[in-house]
């Protein structure tokens, strides 16, 4: 056989003889015509925002598409530079919003008179601020309280007593099945005919610390069981009591593996102290959907919203990067 | 303390050991005196690892007795930890507890089990690296130490207890070759002071050495024992002499 004959100009049997479709939209000069292209769209076919609903959704969907598909060609290839690939990731956020903003149809003034009226909330922030501290006071104390349930449920785990374990296991499921919501009301409602009445607060902080000390209970068993069972071996023949063993041994080494995913517990034990509010405890939502009904307003809500995500959002990357601290070691 | 002493002080007798239906340890019965250095070999699944752990029940034998300075430890009215104490043991993969430094795993079980001060405890503790050569170490983390290194302070963690007798559970299997010498010449200075041990180990020369005795635990029976020159020059019984052919 005689590759040469086949492929002429071929310095090897594995060449193409002219480069491959993606070649070509790689380039910078088709990445530039398109560009071009694309603004000419914009400038000659997009309707004014009084066109036809029919005209609109047709002429701006195609347009929508297009540049999609051509910031995606910037964006997945790794050889494009990075402020260049920022740029047009930015851009696209940019024009999406400006295409929303100019083809939605929605009534921003009413929008603002509704949803973000400063004016509304005056004199309202300190019942938002005291809501707010009765919500980090309930998640502080419910964080502590689950954690100790569920160090408690884990090290009675670990004893692998089948007897226990039943009970132990029947108590963790049920508690991560129930949603929240229900178990308060339950807590809240029910309970008082058992003759174990709570206020709202307290019926709140036990919710949370049963319902979160099961997923606690769940993190910690983790926790353990992620410990080399030559530390116990070790332990165990030098003498230490199994109680000794894990509490010198076992658990400060489970504690490094666990802590990542109990912040993130914590996360979402601060996410769910809103569902309090069905049970009329005093915290942020609660005293928001006050404010809201007061001035017939629903201001309070959003601003809510936003102290939630203030406090949230810094909470769940703390989260995060303790897991990438773990995961590193 | 002199190794013609006959003091006794573990007796085994007739231990047998089953994981689930698996008959690891079938029937096994001897003596080991006081200041005597025994040596267990044999071939993998033996029953050599599971005859060394069943003598400070890390595993539960199913069956026989095992007498531990005159008393049957398998009995439930025997604290077993208090046994443990006596019986320093060093693991093939050397399980040093990595949260702890070098200094904290020695004194970690002087302190809690026998009740020692801190001080005493850190004073011993820094005694004992001193002899196994690594003082420079002792505020070092276990994953910060050679993996020979690593096995001395487990030797050292298991002296601290000053235990009467030692086990090693294949003290250097885990080594890389350069490493293995420093961890014998330990061994070795333990076998000067008159320790009484047992050691699970392939090291011919090392247990031609400083062994008295060479037990050949074969399919969970004690095939054949002797001194080493015996075991390794004369072996009588076939499954030895294969054992040696292959390893040799």
């Amino acid at each position: 056989m005689n590759y040469e004959a086949v492929q002429p100009d071929a310095q090897s049997r594995f060449m193409r003889s002219r480069p491959g479709w993606s070649y070509w939209v790689r380039r910078y000069e088709f990445i530039f015509i398109t560009l071009v292209v694309l603004v000419g769209y914009a400038a000659f076919l997009l309707p004014g925002a009084e066109a036809s609903t029919t005209t609109k959704w047709v002429s701006v969907g195609v347009f929508f598409v297009l540049v999609m598909a051509w910031g995606a060609n910037v964006l997945v290839d790794g050889e494009k530079p990075e402020w260049l690939q920022g740029i047009v990731a930015f851009g696209l956020v940019f024009l999406m919003g400006w295409l929303f903003y100019r083809y939605s149809g929605t009534e921003w003034d009413r929008l603002g008179n509704s949803f973000f009226n400063l004016k509304k909330m005056q004199g309202s922030w300190p019942t938002l601020l005291e809501g707010l501290v009765v919500t980090l006071r309930l998640a502080a104390v419910s964080a502590v309280l689950s954690v100790l349930v569920g160090l408690v449920l884990a090290v009675l785990r670990s004893l692998d007593s089948p007897t226990l374990n039943i009970f132990l296991i029947a108590y963790i499921d049920l508690l991560r099945s129930i949603p929240m919501i229900v178990l308060m009301v339950f807590v809240y409602y029910a309970l008082p005919y058992l003759g174990i009445a709570f206020d709202a607060v307290k019926a709140t902080i036990v919710s949370l610390s049963l319902g979160y000390g099961a997923y606690a209970a769940e993190t910690f068993r983790a926790g353990i069981e992620s410990v080399h069972f030559g530390q116990v071996e070790a332990a165990r023949a030098l003498g230490l009591t199994r109680m000794q063993s894990m509490r010198l041994v076992i658990l400060p080494q489970a504690f490094r593996v666990v802590i990542p995913p109990l912040t993130g517990n914590l996360v979402a034990m601060l996410k769910d102290t809103a569902v309090a509010s069905v049970v009329a405890s005093p915290e942020l939502l609660k005293r928001a959907r006050e404010v809201y009904v007061g001035k017939a307003n629903p201001t309070a809500l959003v601003a809510a919203a936003i102290i939630y995500l203030i406090i949230l959002v810094p909470l769940a990357r703390i989260s995060s990067i303790l897991e990438k601290r773990v995961s590193a070691r | 303390m002199s190794k013609d002493s006959s003091e006794v002080m573990i007796e085994v007798i007739d231990l047998h050991k089953y994981f689930k239906d698996l008959h690891v340890l079938r029937g096994i019965s001897t003596k080991i005196t006081r200041g005597e250095v025994v040596a267990i070999m044999g071939p993998s699944g033996g029953g050599k690892s599971t005859f060394l752990r069943c003598m400070n029940r890390l595993e539960e034998p199913s069956s026989g007795q095992i007498i531990v300075e005159g008393t049957e430890i398998t009995s439930p009215y025997v604290d077993i930890n208090k046994v443990r104490t006596e019986i320093g043991m060093v693991f093939q993969l050397f399980n040093l507890f990595p949260h702890l430094t070098c200094i904290e795993n020695i004194k970690l079980a002087p302190m809690h089990v026998r009740k020692v001060s801190e001080k005493e405890a850190t004073e011993r503790g820094m005694q004992l690296l001193t002899k196994v050569g690594l003082a420079n170490k002792a505020y070092s983390y276990p994953d910060q130490l050679s993996g020979g290194q690593q096995q001395r302070v487990a030797i050292a963690r298991a002296l601290a207890m000053q235990p009467q007798i030692m086990f090693f559970d294949e003290p250097t299997s885990a080594l890389d070759p350069e490493m293995i010498g420093e961890v014998l010449d330990v061994m070795r200075t333990m076998v000067v002071e008159g320790m009484t041990m047992v050691i699970v180990s392939h090291e011919m020369g090392f247990i031609r050495e400083a062994a008295d005795r060479v037990m050949m635990l074969a399919e969970g029976v004690l095939v054949e024992e002797g001194t080493p020159s015996q075991i390794f020059n004369n072996p009588i019984q076939q499954r030895t002499q294969d054992f040696l052919s292959k390893i040799l």
